[in-house]
């Protein structure tokens, strides 16, 4: 019985053996040999040690922006990662168990949904799916919810987003790729379709809808073809701009002699080492995972239809992509200034989520409304992505997140409808 | 029970998507075109052997020799890395691939497509990024 106790409070507790044992599973279920099944296990392992690395340095940094942000401009500063968030719920708030297995559980409910509905979608895109075991596992303990009902309700509504969010784009997706091959899986489509809603109302249509691709863009944006980069160019000036308001007095906290400059520019840069380590961790824990139980669903679906990560969609549309980034960015700066006026957080432009999303959101709108229709569209697509993070900081804060917020604008909704209709119906029933 | 075994057992002979019938003439002349054309492509360069390549890859997918289509569109890829023909029709045939592979119950297969498909998404980042 002690030896029970032991394993069940020492070593199932802990995050990284659930995920190692989850990774395991599914490698054994694919009757890999004893070799594999270690070797995968372990680098799962590992995966998950590496990504709390990260998440560490994340959140140092953060803590540090938060200090000069608020003695800066007297408001709440907000970054939006779901990077941060994951890092933070998994090892900071010790969540990591939880969304290790509602993880498994979405896989789960989505094979199941697929199975036997006539919505075949399987969603392959494990780092998204990851983000929504986060986001759902989050929502519940707001709920107040915790193990297995968290893990339950967070897989079966992560599950049904699975596949309702490559349904809903799919009809868009068709008229892209112009064959119903393959779907989009990408955790952010609410935010797509708000694009696509804005460009059929705004947009051009009939003769007078000309496509962004009939255009030649300039060759300027060198700096985006390199992802860590590309956040570099983001958080440098924005940790030198606000330690500059805050002072040297606030500035230099825990700089140790350092230039208050030079230590805000050496914060910034530790943010995107954060990033780098922590993402290098995510895909060490899937890159076992989600091959494993991929093939396990596609087995038992063989007619599925894969849904896939965003960029299977930028060679139909690569004008737009580019259109969509630069206007959902000026849509993400005009909500940074605006929102606040409505008592919300400042929610700082997110270059990732702006390239990734924006882009695609972009596709969406120029093949609903052509060039007008995805210009005005990504504007209003800015625009929403910064809205839904600043709705959710009030979640967040209240579970003790430092200064980060959820990007993809799925994940964030699913997050909303525990923090506004199963809340309030735990606390009512 | 509830008919969901009778659903299972008409599932499993469903036949995977193939390509519209051709007529025997028209199979005829595709094979002697594809076959003129694998004999110039080694003397030709730049975009030119790019475009013969791609050709090539279509009239075997036409053909229903999807893995010598896929042979074509890889070589094309490999060689330029551009979006396009080539690009398309490999997100088109290693679905095809994979869900044949997924209804002979070949892991192997499921996961070599399935990969081959990733593989596709990283060059799909790579060369928009590298345009701009």
């Amino acid at each position: 019985m002690a030896v029970i106790n032991f394993i069940i409070e020492n070593i199932l507790t802990q995050a990284a053996i659930t995920i190692a044992l989850i990774a395991a599973l599914g490698l054994i279920l694919q009757r890999k040999s004893i070799g594999t099944v270690l070797s995968g296990t372990f680098k799962t392992l590992l995966g998950f040690e590496v990504l709390s690395a990260g998440s560490s340095i994340i959140t140092s940094s953060l803590t540090y922006f938060g200090k000069i942000f608020s003695h800066g401009f007297h408001l709440k500063g907000v970054v939006p990662s779901i990077e941060a968030i994951n890092g933070q719920a998994m090892n900071q708030l010790g969540l990591g168990n939880e969304i290790a297995l509602t993880f498994l559980g979405i896989f789960i409910v989505n094979i199941i949904i697929a199975r036997f509905s006539p919505w075949k979608y399987i969603f392959l895109t494990g780092q998204a799916l990851l983000w929504m075991a986060t986001m759902t596992t989050i929502g519940g303990h707001a709920a107040g919810l915790s193990g297995f009902p968290n893990i339950a309700l967070g897989s079966v509504i992560g599950g049904i987003f699975a596949v309702a969010m490559p349904a809903i784009a799919q009809p868009i997706v068709r008229k892209i790729t112009g064959n119903d091959a393959i779907a989009l899986g990408h955790f952010c489509t609410v935010g797509y379709m708000v694009e696509s809603g804005a460009a059929w109302l705004f947009g051009e249509r009939g003769e007078k809808k000309h496509s962004l691709e009939e255009m030649k863009l300039p060759k300027s944006l060198e700096f985006m073809q390199d992802t860590y980069l590309s956040v570099m160019v983001v958080m440098v000036p924005l940790y030198l701009i606000t330690a500059a308001f805050a002072g040297p007095k606030y500035g230099a906290i825990g700089a140790n002699g350092v230039n208050y400059m030079m230590f805000a520019f050496l914060q910034a840069i530790q943010f995107v080492v954060g990033v780098y380590v922590l993402l290098a961790g995510v895909r060490l824990l899937l890159g076992e995972i989600v091959p494993a139980f991929r093939g396990i669903a596609m087995k038992l679906v063989p007619n599925s239809k894969p849904a896939l990560d965003c960029p299977v969609l930028f060679p139909y549309s690569p004008n737009a992509v580019i259109v969509g980034f630069i206007t959902t960015t000026i849509g993400t700066v005009i909500g940074m200034f605006f929102f606040p006026v409505l008592g919300l957080a400042v929610i700082l432009p997110g270059m990732l989520t702006n390239f990734f999303a924006g882009g695609t959101a972009g596709i969406f709108g120029n093949a609903v409304g052509g060039r007008r229709g995805a210009i005005i569209g990504g504007i209003v697509h800015g625009l929403f992505i910064t809205l839904l993070p600043a709705l959710l900081v009030g979640v967040l804060t209240h579970m003790g997140f430092t200064n980060a917020s959820a990007t993809d604008s799925d994940t964030i909704v699913s997050c909303l409808i525990y923090a506004w209709f199963i809340t309030p119906i735990l606390k009512a029933v | 029970m509830f008919g969901l075994f009778k659903k299972k057992h008409a599932e499993k002979v469903s036949p995977v998507e193939t390509t519209p019938t051709l007529s025997t003439e028209e199979t005829e002349q595709l094979k002697v075109e594809c076959k003129t054309l694998v004999g110039q492509v080694d003397s030709i360069t730049g975009d030119d052997r790019i475009n013969m390549l791609n050709h090539i890859g279509m009239i075997n997918e036409k053909l229903d020799q999807l893995d010598d289509a896929i042979a074509y569109f890889e070589m094309s890829l490999k060689e330029k890395e551009q979006f396009g023909d080539a690009y398309n029709g490999l997100l088109r045939l290693y679905e095809e691939k994979r869900k044949q592979a997924a209804y002979g119950k070949d892991d192997d297969g499921i996961q070599k497509w399935v990969t081959k498909m990733d593989d596709l998404m990283s060059i799909s980042k790579r060369v928009l990024k590298s345009n701009y």
